[in-house]
């Protein structure tokens, strides 16, 4: 019920307390209205019935003298009163017929309806009057029985009066209405007085009863006399003394004493009731005046009775209307101004916030409409200062955000970060899927991520590595020095091709609050620097190369080399020609020329001191001798081709550079033969200190030029390839080692002479001597049928000489191993070839323990006599 | 605090010796193999050890796991020559606190024992 009645819309919320309110008014008003009206209808009701009263009483005055009038003609037995009695009669009948026409007017039918059977019983008592008359006229009625017959028509008639005017609300209107009716029955009882006194004086005697009768009518005329001047108001009072005085009534009173003295009664009849008629002429002056102030008073009361019900109902409809107009406008303002706030409130639930709301009653409500304007100002500050972080919220993503990913988009490096179980961020630079060739990096953990990349040792220190890097009781430095991405390999595939890179991967903690939060990798791409780096450093090599190469040129003699490179490089063109010639057959054997080739281009590159050659020949040695353990199949060849191609190639460098270098040879001043010939020596003397050195074995050479020849260029490479053979066998068979030297009594260093002469047949004639052990015939002699040389039998025919020269045979070799400078076989006869080759013979002479020679001559050519051209 | 120096290389030892700073490091010893540092270690309780690697007899790593297990609460710096990455995080691994590699400079030295003994003393 309660619920009920504050769900109510706030306009039936105050019909609800209103309705009520008004009909209580209303039924309220209803009864003072009511009130008014009854007592308007009451008092005008009273008025007309007064009316009435006072016509009745007008007939009672006219019966009352009649009767009186009546006695005396009745006491003198018709002698006198008889004309008085007739005009009484007819002033009786007129004021009849006044009261007859009165109550028969319409405007009194209000109070006949209520009175109708009053007044038409007393009509009947009138109608008794024209009996009573002609009873009166026969003389068959005594005067008493008479008076009775009136008093009993005026009795009844006092009655009525009393009942037409004794209903009445108002209490002062009741109280003189009662006042006026004793006053009516105490006039009655004078009139009675008059009647009894007139009688009395005419037949001048009273008896008892009659005295009786008379006495009473005085006491009840006196006592209602009396009740009347108590309750009357004091207006009537003043009017009934001021009028009721003078002779008639201290005459009147006189008489009364006289017939209560019941004395004599000599008073003339007429004169008593003349003297009475005065008095009661002056009680009804009286009674016409209270009559009058009561009627008047009646119209007054009912004049404001109506006013009064006139003015409730206006003051009634006149608050009504305004209750119901301010209530009205209230609840209408209420109401619209709810609407108001509902509407406002609708508008704000939906978001707006744009307006402010107006209530113009200063009310509770327009309290709120304040707190809510408010309230929206607070919510639009609110919004402002949102929108304004928000703006710097997207003003930072634009420019900070953005810029980073720009950053990480176009960064040549690789960038992430790591968490704390080594996983790769899901932002990193763009340059991560570049290095690894590889999309979708993030998420994955990094040292799954490298696996396929580096080599298994590198991930096992790569996933500690990162272990330590996570602890924060380790130094960032300390650890940091332990990267094993610092600078690494890496193995990428693409489309199935796999890329060599080199990466250097660099670390760095990211700490929050002293925890490691993440850990900052970057990555960049090394393979250019590195490979750079790599050909810087083969540029170097190549440059040192370059630089010994000049060196070793300079330290040369120009002819001896440039002999050198021209021999070489027609050597080597030799080994393509025949192999060009071979094709197809013996490979074995061209092996072995290529082979002796190489080993003799060795020997000459190592005497002249070209360190850069003897090591070239000597890796192509290398390389054939690995294919003469095996069969030796076509395809072999090529790889030792390319090998002496390269030879070749620095052959051809050198020669370029020498071209050079001989320019400046040729601006000296001294003789260039000379100068080539000095450096031709002093190259055999390096060439002999290495190999000493290198085979322990101290030597010494001793160069003996008899007539100061110069050696002619085309002999400059022969002489030397020659000498070079020599000395290698010398030191690799002949000299013995020092502790050897020193038990045969030798001197410790062994000793080479070498001597230049030049005979009138324009021949050279070279001598080579060392003080070594000589040759061994029977030595040589095993070694030759082992090597399938020669039969053991054939030897049976052999001179001593014979047999020592079998060691110019190609394939003979008395030491063990092969070296440098021993060979397997080639050196001596090669020197065979040589001297052959330049047209010349050689002879040998040796004693075994003591020394070996050998004599050469070369025949000299007259136009070999002129220096090197530098651009020959 | 007391210094114990482990390092085959007699050169190297007096490096370390002359380059200890301005911390009050006593020299409780001197060893040139694992066995003998290990000894020391025993008899002495160095707070400070600098550990080579490559050591005959016992080497540095073999040697460390012994000291850890003997004295947990050394500090024990790595100086060694080995560049091999991996060999150096198991020196860390097995609880080694510092790291450098030879050659030494004097400042770098410092530097090691600064950071050695600062990071452990907070």
């Amino acid at each position: 019920m309660r619920n009920r009645l504050h769900d109510l819309s706030i306009r039936r919320k105050f019909a609800v307390v209103l309705v009520p309110l008004v009909l209580t008014i209303l039924v309220f008003d209803y009864f003072q209205i009511r009130d008014s009206f009854l007592d308007y209808k009451d008092s005008t009701r009273l008025n007309k019935a007064i009316i009435v009263g006072i016509e009745i009483n007008h007939v009672v005055h006219e019966i009352q003298k009649e009767r009186g009038i009546t006695s005396g003609y009745l006491s003198a037995k018709g002698e006198s009163f008889a004309q008085e009695l007739m005009a009484q009669r007819e002033r009786t009948d007129s004021t009849l017929q006044v009261f007859y026409r009165e109550v028969n007017d319409p405007r009194l039918d209000d109070v006949m309806q209520i009175h109708g059977k009053d007044i038409e019983d007393l009509k009947t008592y009138f109608n008794r009057l024209s009996q009573i008359r002609s009873q009166v006229d026969d003389l068959t009625l005594t005067p008493n029985r008479a008076i009775e017959y009136f008093s009993d028509i005026n009795g009844a008639a006092l009655n009525t009066v009393n009942d037409l005017i004794n209903e009445t609300r108002d209490k002062t209107l009741a109280q003189q209405v009662h006042a006026i009716i004793y006053f009516l029955k105490s006039k009655e009882r004078t009139s009675i007085e008059r009647a009894m006194g007139t009688q009395v004086f005419a037949v001048k005697r009273m008896d008892n009863d009659m005295y009786n009768t008379y006495s009473s009518l005085v006491s009840a005329q006196e006592s209602y006399l009396d009740a009347f001047l108590t309750i009357t108001n004091e207006e009537s009072r003043e009017y009934f003394e001021r009028i009721v005085k003078g002779p008639d009534v201290d005459e009147a009173r006189r008489l009364q004493q006289v017939l209560l003295t019941n004395r004599s009664f000599d008073e003339d009849p007429s004169h008593f009731y003349n003297v009475l008629t005065g008095k009661i002429n002056s009680l009804k002056m009286v009674e016409d005046f209270m009559s009058d102030r009561i009627h008047n008073y009646t119209e007054t009361v009912a004049a404001s009775a109506n006013r009064e019900f006139v003015l409730f109902v206006v003051i009634d409809l006149v608050v009504a209307i305004i209750t119901f107009l301010l209530v009205g406008s209230i609840v209408r303002n209420i109401v619209s101004n709810v609407n108001i706030l509902e509407a406002f409130t609708k508008k704000i639930a939906a978001g707006d916030l744009s307006d402010e709301v107006h209530v113009s009653a200063r009310d509770e409500l327009g309290h709120y409409a304040d707190t809510f304007n408010v309230m929206v100002e607070e919510i639009n500050k609110s919004h402002a200062e949102l929108k304004k972080e928000r703006d710097q919220a997207e003003y930072l993503y634009e420019n900070i955000y953005k810029q980073s990913e720009v950053v990480f988009e176009n960064v040549h490096q690789g960038i992430f970060l790591l968490d704390k179980d080594f996983k790769i961020s899901n932002l990193y630079s763009r340059a991560m899927e570049d290095i690894f060739e590889q999309k979708k990096i993030g998420g994955e953990n990094f040292g799954n991520f490298m696996r396929p990349h580096i080599i298994p040792r590198d991930l096992e220190a790569l996933e500690m590595f990162m272990k330590h890097l996570f602890n924060k009781d380790m130094d960032e430095e300390v650890v940091n020095q332990l990267n094993p991405v610092e600078q690494v390999k890496i193995f990428t595939e693409a489309d199935g091709i796999v890329n060599t890179k080199y990466i250097r991967v660099s670390f760095t903690r990211i700490e929050r609050n002293g925890e490691i939060q993440s850990i900052m990798a970057t990555i960049s791409d090394e393979t250019e620097s590195v490979l750079l780096q790599q050909h810087l450093e083969e540029a170097e090599e190549k440059k040192k190369r370059e630089t010994e190469q000049v060196l070793s040129i300079l330290k040369i003699d120009p002819a001896v080399l440039q002999g050198f490179l021209h021999n070489s490089k027609k050597i080597i063109k030799g080994i393509s020609e025949r192999y060009e010639a071979n094709k197809g057959r013996d490979l074995k054997e061209l092996m072995n020329f290529t082979f002796e080739t190489i080993h003799n281009l060795k020997g000459n590159a190592m005497v002249i001191g070209l360190d850069l050659m003897r090591e070239k020949f000597h890796l192509i040695e290398e390389s054939i001798a690995e294919f003469k353990e095996k069969d030796v199949a076509g395809k072999d060849f090529l790889t030792i081709l390319y090998e002496i191609d390269e030879a070749n190639k620095i052959l051809e460098d050198m020669e370029e550079m020498l071209h050079k270098v001989a320019s400046v040879y040729k601006n000296l001043p001294s003789e260039g033969q000379l100068v080539t010939n000095i450096m031709l020596l002093d190259t055999l003397e390096k060439g002999l200190e290495k190999m000493s050195k290198e085979l322990d074995k101290p030597v010494s050479l001793t160069f003996k030029n008899e007539k100061n020849l110069v050696i002619p260029d085309n002999l400059i490479n022969p002489f030397k390839d020659v000498m070079i053979q020599l000395m290698r066998n010398s030191l690799s068979h002949g000299i013995e080692s020092a502790n050897v030297r020193v038990a045969l009594d030798k001197m410790v260093k062994g000793n080479i002479i070498v001597s230049v002469d030049r005979t009138d047949q324009n021949e050279m004639i070279i001598s080579y001597c060392d003080d070594g052990k000589g040759l061994d015939i029977e030595e040589i002699a095993t070694k030759a049928v082992e090597r399938e040389i020669i039969t053991e039998a054939s030897l049976e025919d052999m001179s001593d000489e014979e047999i020592a020269r079998l060691i110019f045979n190609n394939g003979f070799s008395t030491a063990g191993k092969a070296d440098d400078y021993s060979g397997r076989g080639q050196g001596m006869s090669l020197v065979k070839t040589i001297i052959e080759e330049n047209g010349g013979a050689f002879d040998i002479n040796f004693v075994p323990g003591q020394f070996f020679e050998m004599n050469m001559r070369l025949p000299l050519l007259a136009n070999q006599n002129e220096p090197i051209e530098a651009a020959s | 605090m007391k210094l114990l120096i482990v390092d085959d290389s007699s050169i190297m030892r007096r490096t370390i010796e002359k380059n200890l700073g301005d911390y009050d490091l006593e020299i409780v010893g001197m060893a040139s193999n694992g066995k003998e540092a290990l000894e020391m270690v025993k008899d002495t309780m160095p707070d400070v050890i600098t550990l080579d690697i490559t050591m005959p007899q016992m080497d540095g790593i073999t040697c460390l796991e012994s000291i850890m297990q003997i004295h947990p609460e050394a500090k024990v710096m790595i100086i060694t020559a080995l560049s091999d990455k991996l060999t150096g995080l198991q020196a860390l691994d097995k609880g080694a606190r510092g790291f450098m590699y030879k050659p030494v400079n004097p400042d770098d030295l410092t530097k090691a024992f600064d950071k050695l003994l600062n990071r452990n003393a907070n």
